[in-house]
């Protein structure tokens, strides 16, 4: 049926979708994005026939009536009045099904376009299910042609409407429910299909300004100091690793990262010589915190880029951690002022980190940045020690 | 050509140095870290080409170029990507990206030397001592003009708008403010609010009241005021 075809084609776009899902489907952040705004929910075809719902509640439905049907009338009752009510509720039955396969099949959208179908339907339908009584009465057991089978008696031709009417209302209804339900489901889908592509597009890779600086530094160095130049392609070899591989899982021990920060410090060192000064104070304790990847690098990078290079004299970067009361605390501060570090390309990263934690830990975990005094600016962070991590 | 070498890492500096040793054509005659040192090298030897980081200490290389009264060729050198860098600057002679390989250095000189052998060759055609091109930054968009190519100022309040290959950018210098800056020889206070380039006027006709009504080559109409018009005259010998 084209109406089944049109619905499975419609389906062969989820895979691709539910893929991004998959950690897999992790570098193709922006892919993903693309593909969940393109499978946005749209106003399909409603299907009325179909799924066991409906031949079984179609059936029970029709089968109590008949029922009802037959013990309603007074003694006695016999076989003619029951055959007669098969016959009433066996068209209802079978003509009901055709007017839902005939509106499927016109692909409607919106109960608007059903109305004359149904209405005409009904009015044909309770003329047929009329006649199918009467004719089993008389054809079969040669009843003579009373007026209580008379299709064109208007109580029985009225209580026909009125039954098909009622089918109608409910069949309609149920099918709009589903469809709501569905969307929303739909809706859901979506958000959570956004947000986990939100996430991954937040990660903070290096910045390529960086990495170019470093490789103009380390031309130069491989003339002047080839030792220091092999040291300097030692440490950029494993900060990409890290970098690399902090796209791959949700968070890292507090050490792994902190030797990642001090390989990107040294390597900002060949950059800016005896402009950056350095300083760590690591409690032990932190040491096995967990933490997402690149969040102390980012702090850090934020304090060289909007801080330290700003100065023709340089200044000094200071890490600070700590487990304290079931937290893990960091502090990056480093000298410059707080203007400089909440503008443009700053703001941005930090906002991106801030935004990841909220997803991450949800208001358990903060980050701020402000002045530590009229010479330095403090980043602390802030993540619960036993993480919960709400994508974790 | 004399360059200066203006970066604030002394590798990025020595790396540039060491590819420039290769053309003995380009004489350093200095190197500067931060702005203020490279505002002092300039004044004081007035180099033909920079070589100027884009991102520094105290301010970037924009920064600079706004504070010299005269603009030398400029080859900027940025560890940005070329096109994010182009977005800012529609006229600098080149840019270099780091790390700066050997050729694109060679070519980025070849276009200096053109460059500054042009401006040489007005310099002694006009006033030594003349600005001849200047730093102009409008919002997120920088030139790099030559005189020359300015057709028209206007006074827009304390702003003043120039006007040159289809650009009409506003500075923040009142228009008095600038013409002590052009030099008499070039250019023509029409009326209070506009100074014309005097190479750009394609016809000057006589209004009824004595007054000049003169068209500029990039189409623009100018009404001369009656005082300057008789200057005006006088100047075009007419």
């Amino acid at each position: 049926m084209s109406g089944q075809n049109r619905v499975a084609n419609g389906r062969t776009a989820w895979p691709q979708v539910c893929l991004t899902l998959d950690p897999v489907g992790y570098c193709n952040s922006r892919m993903s994005l693309q593909t969940a705004t393109m499978a946005k929910p749209q106003r399909t075809a409603h299907k009325l026939v179909g799924g066991r719902p409906y031949y079984v509640n179609n059936l029970v439905a029709w089968s109590l009536y008949a029922l009802l049907q037959y013990k309603v009338p007074p003694e006695p009752r016999g076989l003619p009045v029951a055959m007669g009510a098969i016959a009433w509720c066996g068209t209802g039955l079978l003509g009901t099904d055709l007017l839902a396969r005939y509106a499927d099949r016109r692909c409607w959208k919106t109960i608007s376009q059903l109305v004359i179908p149904f209405a005409v339907g009904t009015l044909v339908l309770s003329a047929a299910m009329n006649a199918a009584r009467a004719a089993v009465g008389i054809l079969w057991f040669h009843e003579p042609f009373r007026s209580t089978h008379g299709w064109w008696v208007p109580a029985h031709y009225v209580q026909g409407v009125l039954v098909v009417s009622v089918w109608c209302a409910v069949v309609l209804t149920a099918n709009e429910v589903n469809h709501r339900r569905s969307a929303e489901t739909e809706a859901l889908r979506l958000a959570l299909i956004a947000q986990t592509s939100q996430f991954h597009a937040l990660r903070s890779q290096l910045n390529p300004h960086f990495l170019f600086n470093c490789l103009n530094s380390l031309r130069e160095l491989i003339d002047e100091d080839r030792d220091r130049a092999k040291q300097v392609i030692d440490q950029l070899s494993a900060l990409l690793r890290y970098t690399l591989r902090a796209d791959r899982v949700e968070t890292v021990s507090l050490k792994e990262e902190l030797a990642a920060v001090e390989d990107y410090l040294t390597l900002e060192k060949v950059r800016f010589e005896e402009r950056l000064r350095t300083r760590f104070d690591i409690d032990p304790q932190s040491l096995e915190a967990r933490l997402p990847p690149m969040l102390l690098q980012t702090l850090a990078e934020n304090g060289v880029k909007h801080g330290i290079a700003r100065l023709p004299a340089g200044g000094e970067l200071v890490v600070v951690t700590q487990a304290l009361e079931g937290k893990l605390h960091v502090e990056v501060t480093n000298t410059g002022k707080l203007s400089d570090a909440t503008e443009g390309s700053s703001a941005v990263g930090l906002d991106n980190a801030r935004e990841r934690l909220r997803l991450m830990y949800g208001d358990s975990a903060s980050l701020t940045l402000a002045a530590a005094d009229e010479s330095n600016v403090r980043a602390e962070v802030v993540i619960p020690l036993r993480s919960n991590g709400l994508l974790s | 050509m004399r360059a200066l070498i203006i970066d604030d890492e002394r590798l990025a500096r020595s790396a540039l140095r060491r590819l420039l040793s290769a053309h003995p054509e380009v004489k350093i005659i200095g190197e500067a870290a931060n702005p203020e040192e490279a505002i002092r090298a300039i004044d004081k030897t007035s180099p033909d080409v920079l070589f100027l980081d884009v991102e520094m200490p105290g301010g970037s290389g924009f920064d600079l170029l706004e504070k010299l009264e005269d603009v030398p060729a400029v080859i900027f050198t940025t560890a940005y990507d070329e096109y994010a860098v182009r977005a800012f600057d529609v006229s600098a002679l080149d840019y270099l990206v780091k790390p700066i390989t050997a050729p694109r250095l060679a070519a980025a000189l070849g276009r200096a030397q053109k460059a500054s052998a042009a401006t040489r060759k007005e310099r002694s055609d006009t006033d030594a001592s003349a600005v001849h091109q200047i730093f102009v930054r409008d919002g997120d968009r920088c030139w790099i003009v030559r005189l020359t190519d300015i057709s028209l100022l206007e006074s827009e309040g304390n702003y003043t708008r120039l006007h040159f290959g289809g650009n009409a950018p506003l500075i923040f210098r009142s228009l008095t403010a600038i013409e002590q800056r052009l030099g008499p020889a070039r250019f023509f206070r029409a009326n209070r609010s506009q100074i014309v380039n005097l190479g750009w006027i394609e016809a000057a006709e006589n209004d009824i009241d004595g007054r000049l009504s003169i068209k500029l080559r990039s189409g623009k109409q100018v009404e001369i005021s009656r005082r300057q018009s008789r200057n005006l005259k006088q100047l075009l010998s007419l």
